[in-house]
């Protein structure tokens, strides 16, 4: 169940997804709504299937204590976040007073225009930014009070990150640069890396270097790595930008899949309907607010 | 440190960048220790040669021509002399790594050669020592070796004219011990000399009585200037020093310019490796890993990457020393030492430098580093 304070139960939200920044309903002073309260992919089944895991041994010891700790679902919010850059002299408002929630397991879209903010709120979320004004709680740890250490940290044990480039490290091997992404790079690691590269038609490239991958690929080793410390939550900021339509949707086919596989949410910022179309929510993204959030289906 | 982010895996998979910073370093190692080895070498024989006899004796050496005998007498009566032993100090020519050096040949009356040997730390070890008043001269081992001389050679001015010592001696000894020097008859010695046919000594050896030595170099400190010079320990000692001090700061001035440049050279190398591979560290950071490790990580490649290459090159310095001192400098009888302290303590500071340079660099760099950034960028 969402706990008391941070969240407030909405008969009108019914999806995974509630926000608020431009509506004129989510005045000053309303805590952001989060998402749907209970029903069918209910807050406490999201939590019971994390602590199941950690009980397999799949995440270890963290998990079990992040199980402990967290009875809730997989969720981050923002409270009325503002994010604003210096810019020559003036300031960019990439952001205004945006308030979201998102709860998992699910998959939620984040649309909008190009500079719109979609990149800007994927990072406030997942902590790679801190706001300007607003606060963000992940797994209900308040990020301000987290030290940058702290913040890494969260990153590393219960968040994926895929971009729009892959970013891998250019002397590493395919294998080896999807072993970067585990808790501990050891000679488990390294099976799990092979048998993960395997699942995703990749079995030949294990030995290979960045350079020797074509772009789809290179995508599909990065989204590897970011499965490697099997988070909690999944963010990725235009993964398939750059990938043509067959290796786009292969991508988006193994963020699926191992979202279901492992009850996590699948935060993605994409311009393209087809990627955002199978959402449980799709937040529409307008000059740095929420201009509407979308429940397809 | 073995798995995929160490820098084992690094510097292997990126042999051309470590190979530019190790060739750099190892022949700055070369280098540095070239000028460690001549310069010990230079000094070493200085010691040997001009600090090293004043620790058994003290050396009287008339100012003028001859010691006066009134001196001579009072320095002889007191109670803190144990011995005061007419000896001319002569020097006989050796190669060493910079060119012509010398050691020490000393002419002191039959009589005394023996006990003086002992006092000196020095020992006949093959032959005989020379006839009373007869041009014989013992010479030790280290210096037979080196000028390829046999028992019954001769030596000196007469038969050689680049040889200091003055006369003719026929080599009836060889001695062993510390201080590397040769021992001749006072008498025959003196023969050679410009003072040959005027009667007194113009110079002398006082030993004083055990635990005397103080107290008898103070007093012989006392002689007047313009009749005699006296060469203790102490003032020896400080002279040396003095020469010493002068070379060696201006060694080290030398060599904190050679390794400021290279550290400077090298670390914006460094500085220019880390600056294409902030894309790497950046993705890092942003998959999670805290500043701490990524520091940790670049200061490991930093310091392994120096450190082997700093190993490399004293390591190359040993195996050319080897080499050189086989097959060039053995046949002129000079030995090479392999390595020291000094190569070490002079070398240190090529990767010490170099670390500390390209570390705060990269701490500059790594302190500054924005994940998003990196990620941000589309190329
Ligand atoms: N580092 C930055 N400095 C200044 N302005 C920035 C920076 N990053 C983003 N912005 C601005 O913030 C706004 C939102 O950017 P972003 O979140 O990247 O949008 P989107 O991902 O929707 O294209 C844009 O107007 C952009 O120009
Ligand atoms: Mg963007």
């Amino acid at each position: 169940m969402p706990r008391e304070g941070r969240a407030v139960p909405d008969a009108t939200a019914s999806s995974g997804v509630h926000g608020s920044g431009t509506q004129p309903e989510t005045g000053a002073g309303r805590v952001p709504v989060l998402g749907r309260p209970g029903a069918e992919r209910g807050a406490v089944g999201g939590a019971a299937e994390v602590a199941g895991r950690a009980r397999r041994g799949g995440l270890g010891r963290r998990a079990e204590s992040l199980a402990a700790a967290e009875s809730g679902p997989v969720e981050v919010v923002a409270h009325r976040v503002g994010l604003a850059y210096r810019e020559h002299g003036g300031v960019c408002h990439a952001l205004r007073d945006v308030g979201l929630g998102l709860r998992g397991p699910g998959f939620v879209g984040i649309a909008g225009p190009s500079g719109s903010g979609k990149s800007s709120l994927l990072y406030l979320l997942a902590g790679l930014k801190r706001p300007t004004t607003g606060r963000i709680v992940a797994l209900g740890r308040e990020m301000d009070q987290l030290s940058p250490t702290e913040r890494c940290l969260l990153r590393r044990r219960y968040f994926g990150f895929v971009f729009q480039q892959p970013f891998l490290i250019h002397f590493l091997t395919a294998a080896e640069n999807v072993v970067v992404g585990a808790p501990r790079r050891d000679r488990a690691a390294r099976g799990m890396a092979e048998a993960l590269l395997g699942r995703l038609g990749l079995a030949g490239c294990c030995g290979r270097l960045p350079h020797e991958l074509s772009g789809g690929q290179r995508q599909r080793v990065a989204a590897a790595r970011a499965l490697m410390n099997e988070p909690r939550i999944l963010f990725a900021d235009e993964p398939t930008a750059a990938l043509d339509r067959a290796s786009a949707e292969e991508l988006m086919g193994l963020l699926h899949d191992y979202r279901h596989g492992h009850g996590a949410l699948l935060a993605v910022v994409s311009h393209d309907e087809t990627v955002t179309a199978a959402a449980d929510a799709i937040v529409r993204m307008w000059d740095g607010r929420i201009r509407a959030i979308e429940r397809p289906g | 440190m073995f798995g995929v982010l160490g820098f084992p895996l690094y510097l292997l998979r990126n042999r051309g960048r470590a190979l530019a910073l190790l060739v750099v370093v190892v022949l700055a190692v070369m280098e540095v220790s070239t000028v460690a080895l001549l310069t010990g070498s230079m000094l070493g024989d200085l010691r040997l040669t001009m600090v090293a006899p004043f620790q058994y004796f003290t050396e009287i050496v008339a100012s003028d021509a001859l010691v006066p005998p009134s001196i001579a007498q009072s320095v002889a009566a007191q109670p803190q002399t144990k011995l005061l032993l007419p000896m001319i100090p002569e020097v006989i020519r050796v190669n060493t790594l910079i060119g012509p050096g010398t050691r020490n040949v000393f002419a002191v009356p039959t009589a005394f050669m023996t006990w003086f040997l002992r006092r000196i730390g020095e020992r006949l070890i093959i032959g005989r020592l020379p006839a009373a008043s007869v041009a014989e001269i013992a010479l030790p081992r280290r210096v037979m070796e080196n000028r390829h001389l046999r028992l019954g050679d001769m030596v000196g001015q007469q038969v050689d004219p680049n040889e200091w010592m003055p006369g003719e001696f026929r080599i009836v000894g060889i001695l062993g011990g510390t201080l590397n020097a040769g021992i001749t008859s006072y008498e025959a010695m003196r023969s050679f000399t410009a003072l040959a046919a005027v009667p007194g000594v113009a110079s002398y050896a006082a030993f004083a009585q055990p635990g005397s030595r103080r107290a008898m170099d103070a007093y012989l400190s006392t002689l007047p200037l313009d009749q005699v010079r006296v060469y203790t320990e102490g003032a020896e000692e400080q002279a040396y020093h003095q020469d010493v001090r002068m070379l060696d700061w201006l060694l080290w001035s030398i060599n904190l310019v050679t390794v400021g440049v290279l550290a400077v050279a090298m670390g914006l190398l460094n500085n220019l490796y880390y600056m294409q591979r902030m894309d790497e560290y950046g993705i890092l950071a942003a998959i999670g890993f805290t500043h701490g490790l990524l520091l940790r990580r670049a200061f490991a490649e930093v310091l392994a990457i120096t450190s082997i290459s700093w190993s490399a090159g004293l390591g190359l310095t040993v195996a050319l020393r080897g080499v050189l001192a086989r097959w060039l400098f053995a046949p002129h009888g000079i030995s090479l030492p392999s390595l020291d302290l000094r190569d070490i303590v002079f070398t240190l500071p090529i990767p010490l430098l170099i670390s500390v340079f390209t570390l705060a660099t990269v701490l500059r760099r790594l302190t500054r580093l924005d994940p998003v950034s990196v990620v941000e960028r589309r190329d």
